[in-house]
């Protein structure tokens, strides 16, 4: 069992060793060898995505290296933790290229190593499959992220966001634990598995009735709203954005989201059978708020991390969708595919906004120089003219964001918004409320896309229509276009074939639930 | 039903001190007194598991209790790192000092000013000197430390 237990956390255990490794050698590398560090950090990314596949790292009983095996204790195996690690070692590879030239008063090693950490809580998260496991991979995200903070500039904005980010995370780790600990106090148990079958099965020994559950939905979606940026909860994200660098901001935008979402997914919407009524409520009235607030507010914005700040709240708000009809799915009188359609649609959605947000901070990068990186809107004036292949990028990741078909973007809105009408009872019942506020969903949904559109085109309009107002120096590293090159890439290809990647998140969406009815999955057209 | 009781009454403490650190966290600015805030909410939630734990004759609230310590100390260890950095830049604990990063064209919020290095040094009070002062032996000097 415990040799099981190393086998499955190989990847992980990779990583970590990479990033320790990538500490102890940078108090020996004389000056700057960025390039070199970064070198070893994709080395250590490729090796453990190598042995994600390998099947002599998984366990016993494994008939083949991607099949869900039933094993008892705190690391699920299933092909949902599967997806998060590839997201989390793609996107983490993105931002390593992308910290090749950092400023000048940033140590690289360390930056590197600390970036690797967090992607190694990432991974983590993806698999935890107990309370414990789960909260010290979700601290193993933001220890590393205030470091991290702290290392990108030498400069009082950066110091700011440092502090800002660090006084609200603890805050809501917090408020998480606290949720944690009347899920826990409901059943007695720290494994999500069993949690699930006692309260499926449904016996009170506390005498509360439903108060300690409530309590704790309410405690973690308010602890983890802060991870994905939810609405009343998003307040850091604008400030700690606009202080922080291209490659933070990024990394803020994404690594947190991914935990957060899995979390939610593994806590509330497997975990916590008998809840759904308030939870999708709960997750409806969060992702309305959270997009219209967070793409009304980016209208107005002339920093261009500020705006992708509010741009990225926006996008938790789309993502919460599938959260909610994942939820409102999970009722008895509602079909399973639509469970799985809501969950898929959602992880779907996380990889095509990591690689196309990774993708900006990365062109944002590269046109900025290592002490004087691209803050204003108008510092981007004329780049179509001055720097014709970053800006086509950024120009090709923007459309992707608006949701532009044939780009990736467009698919992941579309699964999104299909799984949301697709929400109805398959043997009558009384689900006409629901099918109605779904359907309201989707509306508004489709309302947020188009206002969206207006700020996303609104920098493809300042990189075009506009004369330089300054000289961008475009001295970001090779590293960086070769991140933004790869994120380019990727975008148009899964906007051309959206397919497998689509079926390969539905697929690790059924592989959640312990006994799977293998239901079918109606594919999108 | 004494057990579910005493169980209300660890709960009932362990909520009290998780809302004290609560209001403690969100009306302080000291950056100290904040973490320490922030760490007296985090042992509400340890006393709760922990009464859990002994409800429901579990070993799991306490395994939990430990690694939420641990996090804790790493917690605070990156925060007297942050503060010591951040006091060398401004010379003062006072979390409105920072307020640089808002929404363009929005006032600064101040409910009250940062209060100024500039004001009068204190006075300290000294000790009138009672007695004479004894004379040192040069030559006990040598064998006995007069300072300790």
């Amino acid at each position: 069992m415990s040799l099981d237990a190393i086998k499955i956390l190989t990847p992980e255990l990779i990583v970590i060793l990479t990033a320790t490794l990538i500490y102890v050698l940078g108090a020996f590398l004389p000056g700057r060898h960025w390039g070199r560090v970064a070198m070893l950090g994709l080395i250590g990314a490729a090796i453990a995505l190598y042995c994600t596949y390998e099947y002599r790292f998984w366990p016993e009983g494994a008939q083949a290296p991607l099949a869900s095996v039933e094993i008892k204790g705190p690391i699920a195996v299933d092909l949902f933790g599967q997806y998060i690690r590839w997201l989390a070692l793609l996107v983490g590879s993105l931002f390593v290229l992308t910290a090749q030239r950092p400023s000048s008063s940033t140590p690289a090693a360390e930056m590197v190593g600390t970036l690797l950490m967090s992607v190694a809580g990432t991974m983590l998260v993806g698999s935890a499959r107990e309370l414990g496991l789960l909260f010290l991979g979700l601290e193993l995200v933001s220890i590393p992220t205030y470091v991290v903070l702290y290392l990108a500039r030498g400069d009082r904005a950066s110091q700011e966001s440092t502090v800002k980010y660090f006084f609200l995370s603890i805050l809501s780790s917090g408020v998480l634990l606290y949720g944690f600990t009347f899920l826990y106090g409901l059943t007695g148990t720290t494994d999500l598995v069993e949690i699930r079958q006692i309260l499926l099965a449904g016996d009170d020994t506390l005498g509360a009735g439903r108060l300690f559950g409530r309590l704790a939905l309410v405690l973690i979606f308010a602890g983890l709203g802060f991870r994905i940026t939810a609405v009343p909860f998003h307040f850091y994200a604008p400030d700690v954005f606009q202080g922080t660098s291209n490659l933070n901001a990024g990394l803020l935008s994404v690594l947190p989201k991914i935990v957060g979402f899995t979390a939610l997914v593994r806590l509330i919407a497997i975990a916590m059978p008998g809840y759904e009524v308030l939870a999708w409520r709960v997750a409806i009235v969060l992702a309305v708020l959270t997009m219209t607030l967070g793409n009304v507010l980016a209208l107005w914005q002339d920093n261009v991390r500020r705006m992708l700040a509010y741009s990225s709240i926006a996008h938790a708000g789309y993502m919460l969708i599938g959260l909610a009809v994942g939820l409102a799915a999970n009722m008895e009188d509602v079909s399973s595919v639509a469970l799985f359609q809501g969950i898929g649609s959602t992880i779907f959605y996380l990889v095509v906004y990591g690689v196309s947000t990774a993708g900006v901070f990365a062109a944002l990068t590269a046109l900025g120089e290592p002490d004087k990186q691209v803050d204003l809107l108008d510092d981007l004036a004329g780049a179509g003219k001055t720097h014709p292949f970053v800006a086509g990028c950024i120009a090709v990741f923007m459309f992707s964001l608006a949701g532009l078909p044939p780009l990736a973007g467009f698919w992941g809105k579309l699964s999104l918004f299909f799984s949301a009408l697709g929400v109805d009872a398959p043997t009558g019942g009384d689900t006409s409320d629901l099918r109605k506020w779904f359907l309201a969903l989707a509306i508004v949904a489709a309302l947020n896309a188009a206002i969206a559109a207006a700020y996303y085109l609104r920098i493809v309009g300042v990189m075009y229509f506009r004369s330089p107002l300054t000289t961008l120096a475009g001295e970001g590293g090779r590293g960086a276009r070769v991140a933004l090159t790869a994120s380019v890439v990727l975008v148009v290809l899964m906007g051309l074939a959206p397919g497998r990647l689509q079926s390969g998140a539905n697929k690790a969406a059924q592989s959640l639930l312990p006994a799977p009815a293998t239901p079918q999955v109606a594919k999108l057209p | 039903m004494l057990e579910v009781q005493l169980l209300y009454n660890y709960l009932v403490i362990g909520a009290l001190l998780f809302g004290i650190g609560l209001v403690g966290l969100l009306s302080r600015r000291n950056m100290l007194i904040m973490f320490l805030a922030a760490e007296m909410m985090l042992q509400g939630v340890s006393l709760s598991l922990v009464a859990f734990g002994r409800f429901h004759n579990d070993w799991g609230g306490t395994t939990l209790v430990i690694l939420i310590l641990t996090v804790a100390a790493c917690e605070a260890a990156i925060l007297l790192a942050l503060v010591q950095c951040l006091f060398h830049r401004t010379g003062n604990l006072d979390i409105a000092v920072w307020h640089d990063l808002r929404d363009a064209n929005q006032p600064k919020f101040i409910d009250q000013e940062v209060p100024g290095d500039d004001a009068a040094k204190p006075e300290w009070p000294t000790l009138t000197p009672a007695g004479i002062e004894p004379e040192v032996d040069a030559d006990e000097a040598l064998e006995h430390r007069i300072h300790v």
